[in-house]
């Protein structure tokens, strides 16, 4: 990148006024040479229930820093993060859980939620438009051990992390079942010089269209019969429906030399449902799928990443779990876990010791997909590069709930995210980040979610 | 600040006012402003949050008080709210599919999750995702391949013609079936148009096998659709609406053949098929879910609980005590008086073998599986004291009074709870002179910021110490005797009662009219599959009235609802 480094800021301010007429470099001369190509990918890494603050922090200073033992396991991928320390999320207002998540990629207040969930769009969603063009995928969301406890496998607001870009927006549940992802996302995928596949595959696939054609129009002509608010209802489920004839005729990925089919993991030992039969205090227990969820995690975080790779979609969520994360962690028994996450929050009182180990094996599977986006090259770069990994909970100090003090970690290069450092904030909000994100690709925006508590993004980033 | 923030907010919050008060979906429902607003420099919201929440669009439930429906003017009009468009639940399309092709077994496919509304399983929500619409669309694919082995028979195509006539019949009968009414001339032409090029090159088993996709997937069948003529549901809209409601399916037969011949629209054939569904074992099971959604029973059987603290508790255990609430509900809605009082405050139940020595219950000489067992002097009354009730809200190793107390707080006396307020400590441990959980949750009772809520909330939980967290009774905790006495503070009706223990609580409450205009309102949303509005208290006051009169009888209840006027209103008009 050189010396120079344009402050994003007098790029946005130097697009502005001098309108659109001037060219880009002509406002900023030699200095837009230096300018970093947006990010490309974008995916948010979520983990549940805040942290313990104290043994997540880092010491030190910005470029000289020493991991607290939680965020320990990102040793390896130091260079490549960016602990971003110090943010608030005052605009979350409501339930404790509820709000805290909705207001962590939409910058709204669940209050002010229209729809029950959110009064806004999330991040990954308004990005997608820009960064899924022509891509199979718009977005792709995952969730491994999802809707336990209270919610009953149901989609609720303490499990939804992403909201539709729409002026009512909804929440849109995430793909849990590992093994219906690889069919939907890999099961057509040809990986280059095998051909082009089977004939009895596509003509099953003429079926589909047809049906799905066929539906199609009996939805159009039942609306017309039915009132406004009706047609609406069933306007967005047409709507669906023609996304799936589209994905179904459109490509399957530019496949490439990076470009190949994940592994298929066995994962019959994990039901993704299994949050249907959850209790609502963790008391129901489902032994052989929480011994599944590191597998079924990492199965995950490899099929993101060959989906970026395959360019299937510009945008993916990976989801642990949910709020309150009412599941067993048996592979962290050894080291004296034989709870749920929620169980050391509060409801066996808040128990930091146990907290920072759950809170450390999360940073592992953290940088496992940090790693994992370093090691795909494309040409002189590789995928990482290209990325912005936005790694978040709904909540920082998870015995009193609060909003202040969040836990974030950026990853990845893309849009000249500057990683390797320690950025500490004092009591920023969220907002502002949220519009430092957008700007690393390409979206100029300075103001993002409920009005009036951002303005601009964060300063030095890039 | 903070405390400052949270006492303002309990202040104009109240607690235990539904008024007003828009219901998140589901559990953990609520709103709560929390934090300064930077825009304004004022304190979250919580200035409008008593009088400014309206009902949203599209997701209108909100518990309407009880004295908006005790005290209503009884000369009101109700006003006939429309809700809009619904999807099947999936336990409705499992059951459909089940009926529709005879399957032996309710199909586990795969569907999107259902919304809620309360406790209950309701979608009115549009479906937000390309996601939820495949699995739509692979559902019918799979139902298609379930379907493959036994196509023959669904078919049917002895005796008939052709391949052509037999198909002709199969998109006339089992398209019928599935929109639940008959067929246009234009529908079934589109229908075979789909059909035909398959059966020319594939046969006719797989025509049938498309159109089963096609049909599964139509919007005819996902949605219940209601076009209506003049504003009151036609004959076929009528029969379809009164199966979804009591049997959670399609019409029968028989009840279509009422629809046909327009009987359904006399009074007297309205009636009788409304009995006849009621008397029917489908809608006891129906029952049966809705005490189970409502109470928050359906996990019971599979109920963990820490080996080394209950020994006892097996999974066998588990499974019987679900046993015994699902029992005892079958029988309060079937061969029972149907009465909210004896659901919630019973003197009997009906347990298995196991459940006599879990319960120390003497086991009567003349005894067999199914007859009632008295609870006299067991310290058990009703649904409440049962272990499903008591092991389902509970943690693994010990007791949730707050759990337990805000179940019946928010689902049995239909009052709201506001979330914690941020920043407060965790309870304390266990330490010297602090042992029982009455003595650990008295750091409730002293906070200004939490007694608010917690002064009604605990006793209601706390009532229920004497049985652990597996549901055994016991008179100690930690060494220390139980205290399980307390006052029932009803806010909406201003009356304290003093209680003695559980048993006597759970009669207080089911003669209060606070549970009775709940039970009312939450049998309406899961019946009428409607949301509760504002609006609503002058329709369910005449309910209530009914209901009273009736003497508390669930039953009947249930048939005021569905031959009210009201329910064969057209719903999902502009």
């Amino acid at each position: 990148m050189g010396n120079f480094r344009i402050d994003r800021r007098t790029v946005i301010r130097g697009a502005g006024s001098i309108a659109i007429a001037l060219p880009f470099m002509e406002i900023m001369g030699e200095k837009a040479l230096a300018a970093p190509d947006a990010a490309k990918r974008y995916i948010t890494f979520y983990t549940p229930g805040g942290t313990v603050i104290d043994d997540w922090r880092p010491k030190g200073t910005e470029t000289n820093f020493q991991f607290g033992s939680i965020l320990q396991p990102l040793e390896a991928v130091k260079s490549k993060v960016m602990i971003v320390d110090g943010m608030n999320m005052k605009v979350a207002s409501g339930e404790q859980h509820i709000r805290g998540l909705v207001a962590l990629l939409t910058g709204t207040r669940a209050d002010d939620a229209k729809n029950g969930f959110s009064a806004g769009p999330s991040i990954d969603q308004i990005l997608a438009k820009r960064l899924s063009q022509g891509k199979k995928f718009k977005s792709l969301e995952m969730a491994v051990r999802w809707a336990t406890g209270k919610t009953h496998g149901k989609i609720h607001g303490f499990n939804v992390l992403n909201f539709e870009d729409a002026a009512d927006p909804k929440p849109i549940p995430p793909r849990i079942d590992p093994q219906d992802i690889w069919q939907s996302v890999f099961g057509t995928l040809v990986p280059p010089g095998e051909g082009t596949g089977d004939a009895a595959s596509s003509q099953l696939l003429m079926r589909d269209k047809s049906i799905l054609d066929y539906v199609d129009r009996r939805y159009v002509t039942l609306m017309k019969k039915l009132g406004a608010a009706d047609q609406k209802i069933l306007e967005a489920h047409l709507t669906k429906i023609r996304e799936l004839e589209k994905s179904l005729s459109t490509g399957v990925g530019d496949a490439s030399t990076t470009c190949k089919k994940p592994t298929r993991v066995d994962t019959s030992k994990y039901n993704p449902r299994t949050g249907l039969n959850s209790g609502d205090n963790g008391e129901v227990v489902d032994s052989s799928t929480d011994e599944s969820i590191p597998l079924v995690g990492k199965f995950m975080m490899d099929m993101i990443v060959m989906a970026m790779s395959c360019d299937l979609t510009g945008v993916a969520t990976m989801q642990w779990s949910d709020t309150e994360a009412k599941h067993q962690l048996p592979w962290l028994k050894s080291k004296g876990i034989n709870q749920h996450l929620h169980y050391y929050e509060h409801d066996g009182g808040y128990r930091p010791k146990e907290l920072a180990i759950i809170h450390n094996w999360y940073a592992s599977q953290f940088a496992y997909l940090v790693n994992a986006l370093s090691e795909v090259k494309l040409g002189d770069k590789t995928l990482l590069d290209e990325s912005v990994l936005f790694w978040g909970s709904e909540l920082s100090h998870p015995a009193d709930h609060s909003n202040t003090d969040m836990p974030f970690v950026l990853a990845g290069n893309g849009g000249g995210l500057r990683t390797g450092r320690y950025m500490k904030f004092n009591g920023v909000e969220n907002n502002k980040l949220l519009v430092s994100l957008f700007n690393l690709f390409g979206d100029t925006r300075n103001e993002f979610g409920k009005p009036g508590f951002s303005t601009g993004a964060l300063n030095g980033l890039t | 600040m903070r405390i400052l923030v949270c006492m303002t907010l309990i202040a104009a919050l109240g607690c235990g006012k539904a008024e007003k008060r828009v219901s998140l979906k589901g559990p953990g429902s609520g709103a709560s402003p929390q934090t300064e607003d930077p825009s304004t420099g004022k304190s979250g919201d919580s200035g409008k949050v008593g009088d400014g929440k309206s009902e949203s669009p599209s997701t209108p439930d909100a518990l309407v008080s009880s004295n908006a429906i005790i005290n209503a003017d009884a000369k009101c009009v109700p006003e006939v709210v429309q809700p809009p468009l619904q999807r099947l639940t999936v336990l409705q399309y499992r059951n459909a599919v089940q009926d529709l092709l005879a399957l032996t077994t309710k199909p586990q496919i795969i569907l999107p999750s259902d919304d809620l509304i309360g406790p209950f399983a309701i979608n009115t929500l549009t479906l937000s995702s390309q996601v939820s619409v495949s699995q739509y669309e692979s559902a019918g694919e799979a139902i298609s391949a379930l379907a493959k082995p036994q196509i023959t028979s669904i078919l049917k195509c002895e005796g008939q013609a052709s391949n052509d006539a037999c198909l002709k019949t199969f998109v006339e009968t089992f398209g019928a079936k599935a929109l639940r009414r008959p067929l246009s001339d234009e529908e079934k032409t589109r229908y075979l148009a789909l059909a035909t090029p398959v059966l020319t090159k594939s046969g006719i088993n797989e025509a049938a096998l498309v159109l089963i996709r096609a049909f599964l997937t139509s919007p005819n069948f996902l949605y219940h659709i209601e076009i209506g003529d003049a504003g009151v549901l036609t004959a076929y809209e009528l029969a379809a609406r009164l199966a979804f409601s009591l049997w959670d399916t399609v019409p029968d037969a028989e009840l279509s053949k009422a629809a046909a011949d327009g009987k359904i629209l006399t009074e007297d054939g309205l009636k009788a098929q409304v009995n006849r569904l009621i008397a029917s074992p489908r809608f006891v099971e129906k029952s049966g879910r809705f005490v189970s959604d409502w109470l928050g029973l359906g996990k019971t059987a599979s109920v963990v609980k820490d080996k080394e603290s209950f020994p006892l508790f097996t999974p066998a255990i588990a499974q019987a005590l679900r046993k015994e609430s699902s029992d005892f509900a079958s029988h309060v809605f079937g061969k029972g008086d149907g009465k909210l009082s004896s659901l919630l405050a019973a003197d009997y139940t009906f347990l298995s073998e196991p459940l006599f020595a879990y319960y120390n219950v003497p086991k009567p000489a003349n005894w067999k599986e199914g007859t009632a067992v008295s609870l006299k002097g067991s310290g058990r009354a009703g649904i409440l004291t049962q272990g499903a009730f008591l092991t389902s809200h509970s943690h693994p190793t010990s007791t949730a009074p707050v759990s337990r107390g805000k179940v019946v707080f928010e689902n049995v006396l239909c009052l709201s709870v506001p979330p914690p307020p941020p920043g407060l400590p965790a309870l304390p441990e266990s330490s010297p002179g602090v042992v029982t959980a009455r003595q650990r949750f008295e750091v409730h009772e002293k906070s200004p910021a939490c007694a608010g809520c917690h002064k009604v909330i605990d006793p209601l939980g706390l009532a229920m110490e004497n049985f652990d967290a597996s549901g055994v009774w016991r008179e100690m905790d930690g060494g220390e005797p139980i205290i399980a006495g307390g006052t029932l503070s009803l806010p909406e009706v201003g009356k304290d009662t003093k209680f003695q223990d559980a048993a006597d609580m759970v009669g207080t409450i089911a003669s209060s009219p606070d549970a009775q205009v709940c039970a009312i309102m939450q049998a309406y949303r899961f019946i009428a599959e409607r949301p509760i509005l504002n609006k609503d208290s002058c329709l369910l006051s005449k309910y209530y009235k009914r209901f009273q009169a009736s003497g508390t009888d669930m039953r009947a209840l249930v048939s005021d609802i569905v031959l009210s006027p009201e329910f064969r209103k057209l719903r999902g008009t502009p």
